[in-house]
């Protein structure tokens, strides 16, 4: 039999890089945050607030990528738990870049 | 699958039969039992809303009672129709033309009428074989509102192809597949339908439900 429902797994896929993706933006902030203070560097940590407000873009942007695959194809079983575990694992992103 | 548990697949040229079906401890295979009893207390609603065409609502209600029991008085029967069809969330609506044609209903209201003519002579289970593939959204959620109802009276057993209608509807969930192709189909997996719509244990079940295999 062959492979089905190609479009929704390159939308599953891509939903998954787009969430995991903020944690590379959470990292960079993090080292920024770093050197900031160690170099007590005023312009840098203004930069590293404005980063919070792409993570909280990222964010609400996963989250509609979310609402939009449950109303829209009804996932279940093993698509299902990825997609709340993305949920979790998205809204950790966004506090610790908060944090940061 | 279904007809097996109301012996009308031996209606089939052909069909043999192996192992049992226990129903309440009484094997409905076994000698001495009589086929037209077991359908009696198995009631089956069919794919196509299927009523008598020649019969009005009400005796499409009444045709079991007419046969199953001869001189039942007509305030009884008059009773069990009204019951039925209250059961069928279809009284309100046919109440003021029960002496018209059962197949002048909509799709939805005949395949309710089905469900009522099926509950009329009080079965213990009732087998639903693809009860909403020829309704339209609206009437296929007026049925499932009415299976959770009946459930609670009735063993209900469905057959239906949509995943989120099993979801919906049961409590339990057993997957059936076909080997390959001109293979006889073969239970895959029973279970909670929770556990098989969040956390199935065969791969098989998996692609399945998820909808990556046809």
């Amino acid at each position: 039999m062959a492979e089905a429902r190609l479009h929704y797994q390159d939308h599953l896929d891509a939903l998954e890089k787009n969430c995991l993706g903020g944690l590379d933006l959470v990292v960079a902030s993090l080292d920024r945050t770093m050197e900031a203070v160690e170099h007590q560097d005023m312009e840098l940590a203004e930069l590293v607030i404005a980063d919070d407000d792409r993570i909280d873009g990222r964010y609400l942007e996963v989250h509609q990528e979310i609402l939009t695959l449950l109303a829209t194809q009804a996932p279940v079983a093993t698509d299902l738990r990825l997609i709340s575990a993305l949920l979790h694992v998205m809204h950790s992103i966004e506090r610790m870049e908060t944090s940061a | 699958m279904l007809r097996s548990l109301n012996r009308m697949h031996e209606l089939t040229a052909g069909a043999r039969v192996e192992g049992e079906v226990v129903l309440d401890d009484q094997d409905i295979y076994a000698q001495n039992v009589d086929p037209v009893e077991v359908r009696r207390l198995v009631g089956m609603v069919f794919q196509a809303p299927n009523p008598f065409p020649t019969m009005t609502v009400y005796e499409n209600v009444a045709a079991g009672l007419t046969l199953n029991r001869r001189g039942i008085s007509k305030s009884e029967k008059d009773e069990i129709v009204e019951k039925s069809l209250r059961g069928a969330h279809l009284w309100d609506e046919v109440k003021d033309r029960l002496d018209r044609k059962g197949s002048d209903l909509s799709g939805g209201q005949q395949q309710r009428l089905c469900i009522a003519r099926a509950i009329a002579v009080e079965p213990e289970v009732l087998l639903m074989d693809e009860p909403c593939s020829a309704l339209d959204p609206v009437a296929t959620l007026a049925v499932e509102d009415l299976i959770e109802d009946l459930k609670n009276r009735y063993t209900i057993v469905i057959v239906t192809h949509n995943m989120q209608q099993a979801a919906r509807a049961s409590d339990v969930t057993a997957f059936f597949n076909l080997e390959a192709a001109g293979q006889p189909g073969r239970l895959v997996e029973m279970d909670a339908t929770d556990k098989i719509f969040t956390t199935p244990s065969k791969k098989e079940t998996e692609d399945y439900v998820s909808g990556r295999f046809g």
